[in-house]
């Protein structure tokens, strides 16, 4: 072969020099850039939305609420929704919304009260309405609400129970129960599978072969009998923040399995990753590379985890609940409003007892659309090669 | 001749196999087995062979990033006094490990992704705690020149940079504690032919500056032959052959380094030769042949190299010349030069 | 390049990715001919399109990329000439053609063969398939193509399953089971990168054995000179989706036109000089980020002039069968395709 030839050079001076590759795009790290892909992701985008507005709601129900989800209405018995409209019975446009009263009789073959329309009252609905008293984070009290009827009339949006109360106002106010306790719940799954995770990972030889044993047991324990044993021990006697502790700590006690599998993984690829063994070789330590290289490593895939372990606590919280196991009545959870919805013939009369349900599955559902978008952003190797 | 720098005597590095529920070693495999050598001051020791040889066991047990089974492996430090690495205490070895580090073949996943070039550089220099940030940015700032990076690099992340560039930050990373030996494990394999060169051209330019001592770990023969001053055949956890480069492919002693020199492909095409390739393919490490490891596929093996196994010996006549063979003074082999000619 | 006898003609083909970056040109009016019994090379570096070649060839390429443009013409033994880049990628005349006229080696035979198929069944499969034989006639078919690959006792190894094979040897099965439907033409993408370089002329060896006793037409397409030496007839040599030189491969090392091509040959070390090599500077760009219509190559190119970064250059003849794209042979004739 021969490598000493140039080739022909012409007239022309070969002095041009161009340097592409230095025009470097502005410096972003693994953060950055994983925010940038989960933008992307659409559904994801969507599913945090939703999960922030949900949040806001359970932080401030009261004030979201048109009424105290605990006041009972003798004379509005399983009231159907009524919701709000624009055009009245003749066709004429209003420009501000407004809900139609309900006349109630008994029928006299069945002897169930059935509602009619009544066209006569007409109730507008405003914005920022005085109304019943409430406590935002059990701390501020107001009676301010978001909206409700201008004359202060009741205002059923979604219906009531066999009690009469708004399930709107129930249905919100049970958002702070049923949407926190997963976050609790998974909190303490958090740290019990880090700190066995990360044990069983990082000693390995038998600790490690025991503890997979024991997760491989716990994960095959049927939920739901589980659970309903351990909240069978939960005393009757105790106040709706005890039992809400206990059925929380319940729901984490099989959760965590899911946690420390990932974190374990994580670490034992990590630890034979080059990097980490040139901090190794330069003469680091093990909680150098724990605490520099391996734990900002696997966060992201443990935030995944995580986001999606959530959805899974809610339903837990819910199946329980609505078995009445769970928390009980007078606490207001999604579960704890879908009990009324236990026989066909309250769903096929009273349809509007399963909305709690809804709520239910968009929660989920964001929660999972978020937990897909985190887990493709997180990998720092995706998408920006090519 | 220069004195010594690194010798490794009996190394051994043996991997259990384990299985069922208790994990009971059920074998071993051989990856090191009863590996000698010595490196000088100054000088590039390659190491080539096939995947499974055991070369990059070797070196890591060298770097005591996994405890050898057995063997002792000496280093002279700067004063000249001999250290046993692998009895040193955990503190002996951090201060040890100044002076020597490595460069891995990936360069993906040798430089931690969520770090910044600046990080992974002055991290060895945090983690001795010399200099404070100020200084160390300084430093950052001078390897990253020496690489033939830019000093601006340092605020940007690795997925920012091409193979090659990464390839540069982790030799940066190496150098940052003025380090006597580097180990390159298969440092060019994963880059493009074109900046396959630019990072063995700064291998040597760095060799030249600092004074620096390798360990070129590589498969591809060309490559160690052209950056070593001599070279060490491995075949299945053994050393077969260690000579010159220029004595071990103008005359190899050992049949395994013939076959190497026979396989490799040549780029030029009016040197197609006929050759008869190396039948078979290496053994399983956990069972290895008894007798000489390689007399499954030696066309030279006779009944004495099925029995017993040859020891690793210096030619007669030939100092610095040690083979691995029964036949090594029978035999007349191959080498470049007449597979050159040949054709 | 117009050649009567061309068995496989790519013409001004285009394969383009759409990604979330950005528009990547992977192929990009790249034009190439194959001739009955003929090994054509393809050499280049990582990113610059040669296995996107291979996939178009094939009709393989997936969402998000695509064929946009050109002709991919297969000329069967019976006269009649097919566009492959037409025809539907799942369409029964697509999938006829491939196995039966067109097979392709991969680089990684694990992950081209099954896991949960033992080799015999997989390469059975493929000949009842296109030759409509039976079990029993396709089994036969098998252990017959996996002698004659070079697999020892082939009628016990044929119930094992891949992972029983060793790396060379799953090789060999791969090219037992391109070839067991007698394929025109075998496109081999880095068939022996995997490999240790003993097992690489092994099976460097069998290619050309099969080529001969089979008169296969072979694109190999590689990043390694050393193979390219070895094997190839003629050479494409592709650089960022372009194909930037042509030529007898005997040319390509010995008279290199492209200034890119020849900084290739000076990259690479050879046994016996140990003088300084002469790498080219700079790194392979980034397809996503180069800008239209010029020469990809002029940032790295040490005979870069004026004009290299304001226009693409031709496809110049620059000797017989050679052509080479590139400003220094301005006012050559220019090779219309």
């Amino acid at each position: 072969m021969n490598t000493d030839q140039s080739l022909p050079t012409t007239q022309t001076k070969h002095s041009l020099t161009i340097d592409w590759e230095d025009v470097k795009p502005k410096s972003s790290s693994q953060g950055q850039l994983m925010f940038r892909r989960f933008r992307k992701h659409k559904l994801a985008v969507a599913g945090l939305v939703v999960l922030c507005l949900f949040y806001a709601v359970a932080v401030f129900n009261g004030f979201v609420a048109t009424s105290d989800p605990a006041k009972r209405n003798s004379s509005y018995v399983y009231a159907p929704p009524t919701l709000p409209r624009f055009i009245d019975h003749e066709g004429n446009f209003h420009f501000r919304p407004f809900v139609y009263g309900l006349k109630s009789r008994i029928d006299p073959d069945t002897w169930e009260r059935v509602y009619e329309i009544d066209h006569e009252k007409r109730h507008s609905l405003s914005l920022f309405v005085r109304g019943d008293k409430y406590r935002i984070l059990g701390v501020f009290e107001s009676d301010l609400h978001l909206f409700g009827t201008a004359d202060g009339a009741p205002l059923f949006l979604l219906g009531t129970d066999s009690l009469g109360r708004d399930m709107y106002s129930r249905i919100v106010a049970g958002t702070s129960i049923s949407l926190t306790i997963g976050l609790i719940g998974v909190f303490l799954s958090l740290v019990l599978g880090l700190l066995i995770g990360g044990l069983s990972g990082l000693v390995g030889g038998t600790t490690d072969l025991v503890i997979q044993r024991i997760i491989e047991i716990l994960a095959s324990i049927p939920q739901i009998p589980f659970w309903m044993a351990l909240s069978a021990t939960v005393p009757a006697s105790w106040s709706p923040v005890q039992t809400y502790f206990a059925i929380t700590i319940v729901l984490s006690l099989l959760s965590w399995t899911r946690v420390a599998r990932v974190v374990r993984g994580k670490f034992l690829a990590l630890r034979e990753a080059d990097f980490v063994m040139a901090a190794y070789a330069m003469g680091a330590g093990n909680w150098w590379v724990i605490i520099r290289h391996l734990i900002p490593n696997f966060l992201s895939y443990v935030l995944v985890t995580v986001t999606l372990t959530i959805p899974g606590m809610i339903l837990g919280e819910t199946s329980l609940s609505f078995l009445g196991i769970g928390l009980k009545p007078p606490a207001i959870s999604w579960g704890i409003l879908l009990q009324q919805a236990q026989n066909m013939r309250t769903i096929a009369l009273r349809p509007w007892l399963l909305l709690p349900g809804v709520f239910v599955v968009i929660a989920v559902l964001a929660f999972n659309f978020v937990g897909d978008g985190l887990r493709d952003a997180a990998d720092p190797y995706t998408s920006n090669r090519f | 001749m220069t004195s010594k720098l690194l010798e490794i005597c009996g190394l051994k590095k043996y991997f259990p196999i384990r299985r069922g529920l208790l994990r009971r070693p059920a074998g071993y495999i051989r990856a090191v087995d009863d590996v000698s050598f010595f490196v000088r001051q100054g000088e590039t020791l390659g190491v080539v062979g096939e995947s499974g040889c055991g070369k990059t066991t070797m070196a890591r047990c060298v770097l005591r990033l996994i405890e050898p089974t057995e063997g002792s492996i000496s280093y002279w430090n700067r004063a000249g006094e001999q250290i046993i690495l692998n009895r040193l205490n955990r503190q002996e070895l951090k201060e040890t490990r100044r002076d020597i580090q490595i460069v891995f073949q990936d360069p993906f996943s040798s430089l931690d992704p969520r770090m910044s070039v600046f990080d992974i550089i002055s991290e060895p220099l945090r983690l001795h705690r010399i200099g404070d940030h100020r200084a160390q940015a300084e430093r950052v700032a001078e390897l990253l020149e020496l690489v033939g990076l830019k000093a601006y690099h340092m605020d940007l992340y690795p997925h920012e940079f091409s193979g090659g560039q990464r390839q540069r930050i982790g030799i940066a990373r190496a150098l940052a504690l003025n380090p006597r030996l580097v180990v390159c494990d298969e440092p060019v394999s994963a880059l493009d032919v074109s900046v396959q060169a630019q990072v063995i051209n700064l291998l040597r330019d760095l060799q030249e500056q600092m004074g620096l001592t390798y360990m070129f770990i590589a498969h591809d023969l060309s490559v160690v032959e052209h950056i070593s001053d001599r070279v060490m055949v491995m075949y299945l956890g053994k050393v077969v052959e260690i000579a010159s480069s220029e004595a071990l492919y103008l005359t190899p002693k050992h049949p395994y380094t013939e076959a190497l020199l026979m396989a490799v492909p040549i780029p030029d095409p009016r040197r197609k030769v006929k050759r008869l390739p190396l039948e078979g393919a290496v053994p399983d490490p956990s069972n290895p042949p008894g007798g000489c490891s390689f007399h499954t596929r030696c066309p030279y093996s006779t009944k004495v190299c099925r029995t017993s196994e040859p020891v690793l010996m210096e030619l007669e006549g030939e100092p610095d010349r040690f083979v691995a063979c029964h036949h090594a003074s029978e035999i007349t082999l191959t080498g470049w030069a007449e597979r050159l000619s040949r054709g | 390049m117009k050649e009567v006898d061309d068995i496989l003609q790519v013409r001004n083909l285009r394969t383009y990715f759409r990604t979330d970056n950005g528009l990547v040109r992977a192929v990009d009016r790249i034009s190439l001919g194959v001739r009955r019994g003929e090994t054509v090379g393809i050499v280049g570096e990582s990113g610059c399109g040669k296995s996107v070649t291979a996939l178009s060839i094939m009709n393989l390429v997936r969402p998000p990329g695509r064929i946009v443009a050109g002709q991919i013409l297969y000329r069967s033994g019976d006269g009649s000439t097919t566009d492959i880049a037409k025809l539907h990628p799942n369409g029964r005349q697509m999938r006829s053609l491939r196995g039966n006229n067109i097979a392709m080696i991969f680089q990684e035979p694990m992950t081209a063969l099954t896991p949960v198929y033992s080799i015999g069944d997989q390469i059975a499969e493929g000949v009842m398939l296109h030759k409509k034989l039976t079990r029993r006639q396709a089994r036969e078919r098998a252990i017959e193509i996996l002698g004659k690959v070079g697999i020892p006792s082939p009628e016990k190894r044929i119930d094992d399953y891949p992972h029983q094979f060793s790396g060379g040897m799953r090789q060999r099965a791969m090219i037992a089971m391109a070839l067991s439907c007698e394929p025109e033409v075998v496109i081999a993408d880095e068939p022996t990168t995997a490999l240790d370089v003993t097992i690489e002329a092994q099976i460097l060896r069998l290619m050309k054995e099969m080529q001969s006793q089979l008169d296969l037409s072979i694109i190999m397409i590689t990043h390694d000179l050393g193979v390219i030496a070895e094997m190839a007839d003629r050479v494409n040599v592709m650089y960022t989706g372009k194909i930037v030189e042509h030529a007898q491969t005997d040319d390509i090392f010995y008279n290199p036109k492209h200034p890119y091509t020849l900084g290739l040959l000076q990259s690479i070390p050879t046994i016996g000089d140990k003088r300084r090599l002469t790498p080219i500077r700079g790194a392979v760009p980034n397809l996503l980020t180069l800008p239209e219509d010029v020469c990809y190559f002029a940032p790295r190119c040490p005979y870069a002039m004026e004009i290299c970064a304001q226009a693409e250059p031709p496809m110049y003849q620059v000797g017989t069968a050679h052509q080479c794209k590139c400003w220094l042979y301005e006012g050559n004739e220019v090779v219309a395709v």
